[in-house]
């Protein structure tokens, strides 16, 4: 199947790159002749497909919705069309070697920044620098402050809106509302001629074909998994040591460089650019071409780019009326009927025909559903979990972690109070405590998800966590649980696993290239054994039940080799049975790393617990046995005066 | 309209050319007018006529001095250039005053009046006389007699309006005649003012006053009345006080005066000015607010990101406008009561409109605000085209009703006007109203209950289905009563809606999302903004200028103004 689609992929690209050139390359009037009016209009779709993978890549695979990519086209396309201005000469309508729109302007002098674009290095250079730069700027500032969803699509809108009411002055020596045109030549090649545009064409379908392969090799490697990731949990992915922020930023500067080009194609081969092209309505019409060709696929945006605009052009010379209500019309019909657009739609037919059944979306190489455990779904000894988990036993003396005067302030209440907490390696502790007691902020302080205004948190022997970001403080050997099941609903359980797996370096560039060792294939599949999901890492980890997604995070925490697990109210919502078996997983856990849980459930507490930490109101009451708690009169005052039930009983 | 400014461009020199204002002559109600003009006048009348154009100029400045209303129409007649002498029979002469021209035949006729008091002449057989124009002695008007005649035919319909009941024509007629009235003028406006109680009648007469006596005055007087006008921060002074000032000729003692008038009325112009702006901005945050206040509530308590919000404003603009047409077409003698039928007609088509989108397609998409954003772009998209097909591409007028135009002055320099009053009124009382229903009645209470938990409100009996659809509705309303305030403000076009649904999510982002105050304090913030900087930096730049400080405010506090902190702050 795989060779299959490469064949067919191969197959599209040659027709697009030699074919279709080929056969406008016939005499006129030859039979098949494809006439320079098509090539041309093709090379422009082709230029927008290029654009429609950088959207799918930030959009259709990140989950990240741009409404301010026409901004990098424009920039690409004027980068490139105050080159050819500059190469019309003294050729233009006044002769004079300024550009026509700055003799009408009174411009006497070439404004200084124009004055590069003279050079065809520095031109091909700013092309992918100058949408990469800024894209860089803005993506840094917004990503890093966490801005996200529909704010981050409004905050682009307004980047657009703001971007396209500069280029429309005068005074930005661009050309004004008419924008570029009039252009001669390129590089020294007559734009008039059929040749040139069939080189512009052939060089635009071969940017095209580059595009693909390189989403392709991004999509494919295990950044390409944690860009899914971080559409489905981001703050999973962030726990799980990545910085979602450097990969957005990432995967946007790479859309906008794509956008760049296909801006730096388009120009010269409509021969004219205007603002018209980069302002709010056609940044979010790029949207609606990804959206019909299917987004999270890579066919998708080249095909909606495709279909999309040969639609347009076929209704504005016809029915110039209808075209906005047809555009309205798509957006509308793709977003209720066919959310996968046309090629996800198309896939998923195939695979409810083909024989192979559904497992996923995209079928990803290399992928094999293993059968031969699935009968035992039992949880394996601690002897399965001390092959792989025993780095940590050298650990020193001393306490992990350790929390000195800690103070949480949210607007007034105190989260936590003055809190004194610290626990030995390789403790089991588990943290109770009546509703607003400080619990979950505990976890979040360690986990770095909230500062602390005032104190110390030190992990190991001397690293202090305050000030450090979540991911930072994942990849130090910190592993979290959250309280409802966050796992990447997109991903195939082994690939949740593999995501989580301890890598030397969790940064961008690292995680392009990592590949699994056979070491960390072992480890995977021995941690599918012990999380009770063995033989079923191929399955889609959204189709797992309640039980088994809380499981799969745990197991995610386990590779993550972290050496202080904090487990957030992990039975919660859990059959007895299934509550039974977490127990066990949890102690057999523990034997090699300390392990921090907060659960209310006491009978899951004592099957727990050597020790038990009590908090209130943001401090800790007391701390002993599970039974020294229970006879402990200020608990017994504490859960009363708080709670309705009679004692620190069965439902504390 | 292009006519009529070219016009008023061309008259401009003749206005202001100040050598030529000889006098006014109004001297009172003179000799009660008898059913024929007295000999006296009657000479006048004839000289009027005379081929010597100095004659002629005394003449009618004699004419207007008589204060005889019923020169009037020949003073007029003499600046329009259709008064003509006509021959009697005996050789005689008279003048008249002709009418509009009539062709019969090859030969131009036009009907005859008498030039004073402008009665019809009669035939023997009682019909209105026609004359053949080429029988007819044209009478010569130069444009030294018409600048001449100007200030007289001011004088007659100035000291009429200085009766008014109405304050503001009287304060309006004072002005006029403060240009170029002379020392008889002045004196009418001195009698005027003893009278005078209004306090805005009473500044425009004082100024005028003081305009008149620093022309024609004595050289004590005029340093008086700079000194006057400088009190009363005479933004109309600063011309001639600037003449004054610059000019060698002047004596030092006046041009000091001008000079520290000058200067007071400068720091108050500074003073007012940002009044203006402030209020404008106000007003601009208003309609903003209003657009924001059904984002916010569709946005912050349903999670839907609504992109046709403008068009739904646009919706409302649009049915204000038919209701205009309606009321021209069928009810005419109320024209100016359009506007209220108007503001809940906008407010019921955008809901109805905003009621169909939720049930038809946003109540599948809950929870998922990227796909809605998209629909509802698509939405926007096919309201906008469907717009531009039904009333054209261009933008349609929308009259004020008489009881918004014109403004309260609040001080010298500074008037408000109604309709920005208006809106800024409007705003308050649907904020306002937005408050006590959503936290002081039941269906406040289940709107809230539904935004906040969906299953348990469904669960408790809530019909959250309806709710939805409510609130969704309530929402578009509001975007509706927002198109039909910007009508009194704005352009009226298709593209109504995309010019203001940006700056509307931008006050939603920055005020925090479903936050009441919050979206408040923003809209007022950009709206105010923008107009504090409009004038420094040009419109566009402004614009750009705060879009950019909105994203910086939100790099910095990504929630916006009031944030939540604390466990619910992520949910």
């Amino acid at each position: 199947m795989r060779s299959l689609e490469g064949w067919g992929l191969l197959g599209l690209a040659l027709l697009l790159v030699v074919a279709l050139p080929a056969l406008n390359a016939l005499p006129a009037g030859a039979p098949l002749r494809v006439s320079d009016f098509t090539l041309n209009l093709f090379g422009k779709f082709l230029a927008y497909a290029i654009l429609a993978l950088g959207i799918d890549l930030i959009w259709g695979y990140t989950g990240v919705l741009s409404l301010g990519h026409g901004v990098f086209f424009g920039l690409g396309a004027y980068a490139m069309g105050m080159h050819l201005m500059l190469e019309i000469g003294t050729r233009s309508v006044y002769g004079n070697v300024l550009p026509d729109f700055m003799v009408w302007n009174r411009v006497t002098e070439l404004p200084l920044f124009w004055k590069p674009f003279y050079s065809v290095p520095f031109t091909l250079l700013a092309i992918v620098v100058v949408p990469a730069l800024f894209a860089f700027v803005f993506g840094y500032f917004t990503f890093r402050s966490r801005i996200r969803g529909v704010y981050f699509s409004i905050i682009t809108q307004a980047l657009a809106l703001s971007t396209w009411l500069m280029f429309n002055r005068n005074a930005m020596n661009l050309g004004g509302t008419n924008g570029l045109s009039g252009f001669k030549s390129i590089f020294g090649f007559t734009l008039n001629s059929a040749a040139t545009q069939r080189g512009l064409y052939v060089a635009t379908a071969l940017c095209l074909c580059g595009a693909f392969l390189l989403c392709r090799y991004i999509t494919r490697s295990p950044a390409g998994r944690v860009l899914i990731a971080i559409r489905d949990s981001e703050t999973r992915v962030l726990f799980s040591g990545y910085s979602p922020a450097a990969f957005k930023l990432f995967v946007f500067v790479v859309s906008a460089v794509l956008a760049g080009v296909a801006g730096a194609l388009y120009a010269p081969q409509v021969g004219i650019i205007t603002p018209a092209k980069i302002g709010v309505l056609p940044s979010i019409e790029m949207i609606i071409w990804v959206a019909v060709g299917g987004r999270g696929t890579l066919l998708g945006p080249v095909v909606g780019a495709l279909g999309v605009n040969w639609l347009q052009s076929l209704l504005t010379t016809h029915y110039p009326d209808l075209w906005l209500l047809v555009l309205g019309g798509l957006f509308v019909a793709v977003v209720l009927f066919f959310p996968d657009g046309v090629v996800g739609t198309g896939q998923k037919l195939l695979a409810r025909l083909g024989p192979r059944g559904g497992a996923g979306a995209r079928p990803r190489g290399g992928e094999r559903v293993r059968g031969d455990q699935d009968a035992d779904r039992g949880l394996p000894h601690g002897g399965a979990l001390s092959g792989i988990m025993n780095f940590t036993a050298a650990a020193a003396e001393g306490s992990i972690i350790y929390l000195e005067n800690v103070t949480v302030d949210f607007d007034g209440f105190k989260a936590l109070h003055d809190l004194n907490f610290f626990m030995d390696y390789r403790e089991l502790r588990v943290v109770i405590g009546p509703n607003g007691a400080g619990k979950t902020t505990l976890l979040d302080v360690i986990s770095g998800k909230v500062q602390p205004v005032a104190g110390r948190v030190i992990f190991g022997k001397h690293t202090d966590l305050t000030g450090r970001r979540e991911n930072e403080i994942a990849s130090l050997g910190i592993g979290r649980k959250f309280q409802t099941p966050s796992v990447f609903a997109n991903l195939s359980v082994r690939e949740n696993l593999e995501l989580s797996l301890a890598r030397p370096s969790k940064g961008v560039v690292a995680t392009l290239r990592a590949r699994l060792d056979g070491g960390q294939r072992d480890r995977i599949e021995e941690t599918l054994e012990t999380i009770g999901l063995g033989g079923r890492g191929g399955e889609r980890a959204g189709g797992l039940s309640h039980g088994e997604k809380q499981w799969l995070e745990i197991g995610m925490v386990i590779v993550q080799q972290a050496e202080l697990l904090l487990v957030d109210e992990p039975v919660a919502g859990m059959t007895d049975e299934e509550t039974a078996r977490t127990a066990e997983l949890l102690q057999s856990v523990a034997r090699d790393r300390a392990v921090l849980v907060i659960e209310h459930d006491m009978e899951f507490v004592r099957s727990l617990a050597r020790k038990v930490t009590v908090l209130h109101e943001g401090s800790v009451l007391c701390e002993g046995s599970v039974d020294e708690i229970q006879q402990d009169e200020r608990v017994r005052e504490v859960y009363l005066g708080r709670s309705r039930s009679r004692t620190v009983g069965t439902h504390a | 309209m292009w006519k009529s400014l070219l016009l008023a461009l061309a008259l401009l020199p003749g206005l202001t050319a100040p050598a030529v204002a000889q006098s006014a002559g109004a001297s009172g109600a003179g000799a009660a007018p008898a059913a024929g003009p007295s000999a006296e006048i009657a000479k006048h009348i004839a000289d009027v006529a005379s081929a010597d154009a100095e004659v002629q100029e005394a003449a009618a400045v004699a004419l207007g001095k008589t204060g005889d209303r019923k020169v009037l129409p020949l003073l007029e007649a003499l600046r329009e250039g259709s008064v003509y002498v006509r021959p009697l029979p005996g050789g005689k002469k008279e003048t008249v005053i002709v009418g509009d021209k009539l062709s019969e035949g090859d030969k131009t006729l036009v009907p005859l009046f008498r030039a004073y008091g402008r009665e019809a002449l009669t035939g023997a057989d009682g019909k209105p006389l026609l004359a053949d124009l080429t029988t007819l002695e044209e009478v010569s008007t130069g444009r030294r007699l018409r600048i001449a005649i100007r200030p007289l035919i001011d004088a007659f319909s100035g000291q009429s309006d200085l009766a008014n009941p109405d304050p503001a024509t009287r304060r309006a007629a004072a002005t006029k005649m403060g240009y170029t009235g002379d020392a008889a003028t002045r004196q009418v406006l001195e009698e005027a003012l003893g009278k005078e109680r209004d306090r805005w009648a009473r500044f425009a007469l004082q100024e005028a006053i003081a305009l008149i006596q620093l022309r024609t005055g004595s050289d004590a007087e005029r340093v008086a009345a700079a000194e006057a006008l400088g009190r009363l921060r005479s933004a109309n002074a600063m011309e001639p006080l600037y003449q004054l000032a610059g000019d060698t000729q002047t004596p030092a003692p006046l041009a000091a005066a001008a000079r520290s008038a000058i200067k007071r009325i400068e720091r108050w112009g500074l003073f007012t000015q940002a009044i203006e702006i402030a209020f404008q901005g106000l007003s601009l945050s208003s309609i903003l607010l209003l657009m924001a206040l059904g984002l916010a509530i569709v946005f912050g308590l349903m999670g839907v990101i609504n992109m046709a919000h403008g068009e739904l404003m646009a919706l409302g603009a649009y049915a204000t406008f038919l209701m205009q047409g309606w009321f021209t077409a069928y009810f005419p003698a109320y024209f100016d009561y359009y506007f209220l039928v108007a503001l809940p007609f906008a407010f019921l088509v955008s809901a109805g409109a905003g009621f169909l989108l939720e049930r038809g397609v946003i109540r599948f998409l809950y929870g998922r605000p990227l796909e809605t954003l998209l629909l509802t772009w698509g939405v926007s998209l096919m309201i906008q085209q469907g717009l531009r097909l039904w009333f054209g591409a261009a933008n349609v007028d929308v009259t004020s009703p008489r009881w918004l135009s014109g403004g309260i002055p609040v001080m010298i320099g500074v008037q408000l006007p109604y309709n920005r009053l208006f809106i800024i009124g409007l705003a308050t009382l649907c904020v306002g109203a937005m408050y006590l229903l959503l936290f002081r009645t039941d269906a406040g209470l289940r709107i809230r209950a539904v935004t906040q938990n969906r299953g348990m409100a469904a669960c408790l009996g809530v019909r959250a289905r309806w709710v939805d659809a409510g609130t969704f509705a309530l929402g578009a309303g509001l975007a509706g009563l927002a198109g039909c305030a910007i009508t009194q403000i704005g352009n009226v076009g298709p593209e109504l809606g995309q010019n203001y649904i940006v700056d509307s999510f931008m006050v939603v982002v920055t005020g925090g999302v479903g936050k009441l105050l919050g979206s408040i304090l923003a809209a007022i913030g950009i709206g105010g903004l923008n107009k504090i900087i409009e004038p420094g930096m040009g419109a566009v730049f402004g614009k750009v200028l705060i879009l950019v400080l909105v994203i910086v405010f939100i790099q910095r506090r990504p929630a916006g103004l009031f944030a939540t902190k604390g466990r619910y702050a992520e949910s």
